[in-house]
């Protein structure tokens, strides 16, 4: 998996709740991410989902994703076509984005520094490989079984995927 | 390569679950002893696994347990309550705990036997560290439930841990909830990712109640789990009888930690967490005669034996303030059952404190909710904004001898000058006021 598109940069201890997703949807069984993307990261900036286009990729700083785990903002991301790279994910972050099937490299010390807000970047999520203008990064990817699990869409279809595996041939 | 290391309590359980020798960061398929769920997701799990198609692969390792809401006061709650029956049946599940045999599920897979020392529980609700306690590690999973639930077995990193010995005794008066907001409040969120693993001849003398809600507190710091190394050595109370001493697993000398602490139990004194977060705990004379309206002491970190009998010690002969609301939940019907056979609850209910069934109502605002000027102590869990209702409400966090004494007064207290009421002019004739 592979992405060209603008990097957009955002701090440290980003909060699923009010930052990632307003808290209401938390409190809401809404589900259907085309609903959802109008007010991705709103709660840092308003006019994020304005900017935003598929390949772009959401760049972290430090427990990306804190407070109480909700897979709102990441079925929404994964809509967009945007991914993430951080300086670390917390473990919310972790299995919830492997859960639904969002692509992202959890440990990327320094790529915060590495990207600009609004220009270029691509990433490689199966080597780890990060690119800009100015300079390249390589991060550990993700390990085999929760890379193919986001291969298979999301752990969801990822089941479905073994169960078929498993059936007996002819 | 990993022969040559010693290994930590967790390793050596995640390798007994996975079927080789693992190493500390490796991401491995492990299959649990245990699952639990409970009324208030086991159903959002169960449509999963029917969407697909699937069966539930092994029905007898997985417990569901009543807590949430019982009893059920609303309507989607119903319609999953009467889902959920039909579907234990049909993928025969059949360690089922009902209203009238339930509990929160953490407490009742303890105090049943289900969970066992040395055993690997992978449990739907957050709180699920508190198993620890036992000596079981067990790790919340969340999300990933339905597709364990298909699978019989789950993905996780095999974790770093963080050591944490005892020594000493607490004193009395001190708590479980008091050694927990002191780790939390030590760690701060360095623990993500992380287990806490507690040892040493401290840890031998803290009893079960207590080592429940330890381990419960080490999710708020973001530890994947929390578990204790060895069995308490004390007089183990009947109702334990399920409970088994054996299976206990311990780190190898030469094991690799993250970091190791030692915490004298006897320098810690009673603590308080206010809002917004649990992790910053304070010394109780920081809040010290705040008033409060409303007391909760129930919850998985505080409906124990040891937190009602720390309330009735507190409330016996007297009352609680004009005006105040006070809800005592004991955790799981065996406790509460234990309770009325101790005489507490007729102390409490006789104090003008409300007793309610077994369940975690009031911790998620689902019952006896906080309206916007409410003022709540209580041994919640959390206290986030909005967690137990109006998010103007204030929560206080603090262990259940500190939220009787401030039942009685109406304002923050320090339950030893409620006991030492001679000194202290706080008995139940002067309470009112005070």
């Amino acid at each position: 998996m592979i992405t060209s598109g603008r990097s957009w940069i955002f701090g440290d201890d980003i909060a699923f709740d009010g930052e990632m997703m307003p808290v209401r949807f938390q409190k809401s069984d809404t589900l259907d991410p085309s609903k959802l993307v109008p007010f991705l990261m709103t709660g840092i900036d308003p006019n994020f989902p304005n900017k935003i286009k598929s390949g772009d990729t959401i760049v972290a700083g430090e427990a990306f994703g804190s407070g109480n785990f909700h897979p709102h903002a990441l079925l929404a991301m994964k809509h967009a076509g945007v991914y993430v790279v951080a300086e670390s994910v917390t473990r919310g972050f972790y299995r919830m984005a492997v859960a639904v099937g969002l692509w992202f490299i959890p440990f990327c010390p320094g790529v915060t520094r590495l990207a600009k807000d609004g220009e270029a970047m691509s990433v490689n999520y199966l080597t780890g490989e990060v690119k800009t203008a100015t300079g390249s990064a390589r991060y550990e990817p993700l390990p085999a079984i929760p890379r193919e699990i986001i291969e298979a869409g999301s752990e969801e279809q990822f089941v479905i995927k073994k169960l078929k595996e498993e059936q007996p041939h002819g | 390569m990993g022969r040559d290391v010693g290994k930590t309590v967790v390793q050596k359980i995640l390798s007994r679950a996975a079927g080789r020798d693992l190493t500390i960061g490796e991401t491995v398929w492990v299959e649990p002893d245990l699952m639990v769920m409970h009324d208030r997701n086991a159903a959002r799990y169960l449509r999963v696994v029917n969407r697909i198609g699937a069966k539930v692969r092994n029905p007898e390792k997985l417990a569901i347990v009543y807590d949430h809401k019982v009893p059920c006061g609303d309507a989607a709650g119903i319609i999953d309550h009467v889902y959920l029956k039909a579907e234990m049946t049909n993928h025969g599940i059949t360690r089922v705990y009902l209203p009238g045999d339930h509990g929160i599920s953490h407490q009742l897979v303890v105090d049943k036997g289900l969970a066992q020392p040395g055993s690997l529980v992978l449990a739907s609700d957050t709180h699920t560290n508190t198993i620890g306690g036992i000596g079981a590690l067990a790790i919340p999973i969340s999300s990933g439930m339905a597709a364990m639930l298909v699978l019989g077995k789950h993905w996780l990193m095999v974790p770093e841990t963080i050591q944490i010995r005892f020594e000493g005794q607490l004193a009395p008066g001190v708590m479980g909830r008091d050694v927990g907001l002191a780790i939390i409040d030590m760690l701060g969120r360095k623990a993500d990712y992380k287990v806490l693993e507690f040892t040493g001849p401290g840890a031998a003398m803290l009893d079960i109640d207590q080592r429940l809600t330890i381990c419960n507190m080490s999710i708020e710091v973001g530890a994947k789990a929390a578990i204790f190394d060895a069995p308490y050595e004390g007089e183990v109370p009947a109702q334990y009888a399920s409970v088994s001493r054996e299976g206990y697993v311990t780190s190898d000398p030469d094991a690799v930690f993250a970091q190791k602490i030692t915490v004298d139990l006897s320098d810690l004194q009673p603590l308080i967490a206010g809002p917004p977060r649990p992790e910053v705990a304070l010394p109780l004379s920081t809040f010290e005669g705040k008033p409060v309206t409303q007391v909760y002491i129930g919850s998985c970190a505080g409906g124990r034996i040891e937190d009602i009998r720390a309330a009735a010690k507190v409330m016996k002969g007297r009352h609680i303030a004009e005006g105040m609301r006070c809800f005592i939940v004991p955790s799981s019907t065996d406790i509460y059952k234990a309770a009325l056979r101790e005489g507490l609850i007729e102390t409490v209910v006789s104090a003008g404190a409300v007793v309610l069934a077994s369940s975690c109502g009031p911790c998620f605002g689902y019952q006896a909710p906080l309206g916007d000027s409410d003022v709540c102590i209580a041994t919640a869990t959390r206290n986030e904004p909005g967690r137990m209702g109006s998010a103007s409400a204030e929560i206080y966090l603090a262990n259940a001898a500190t939220c009787a004494a401030s039942a009685i007064t109406g304002r923050i207290t320090d339950a030893r000058k409620v006991l030492d009421n001679n000194q202290n002019g706080y008995d139940s004739h002067t309470s009112k006021g005070a």
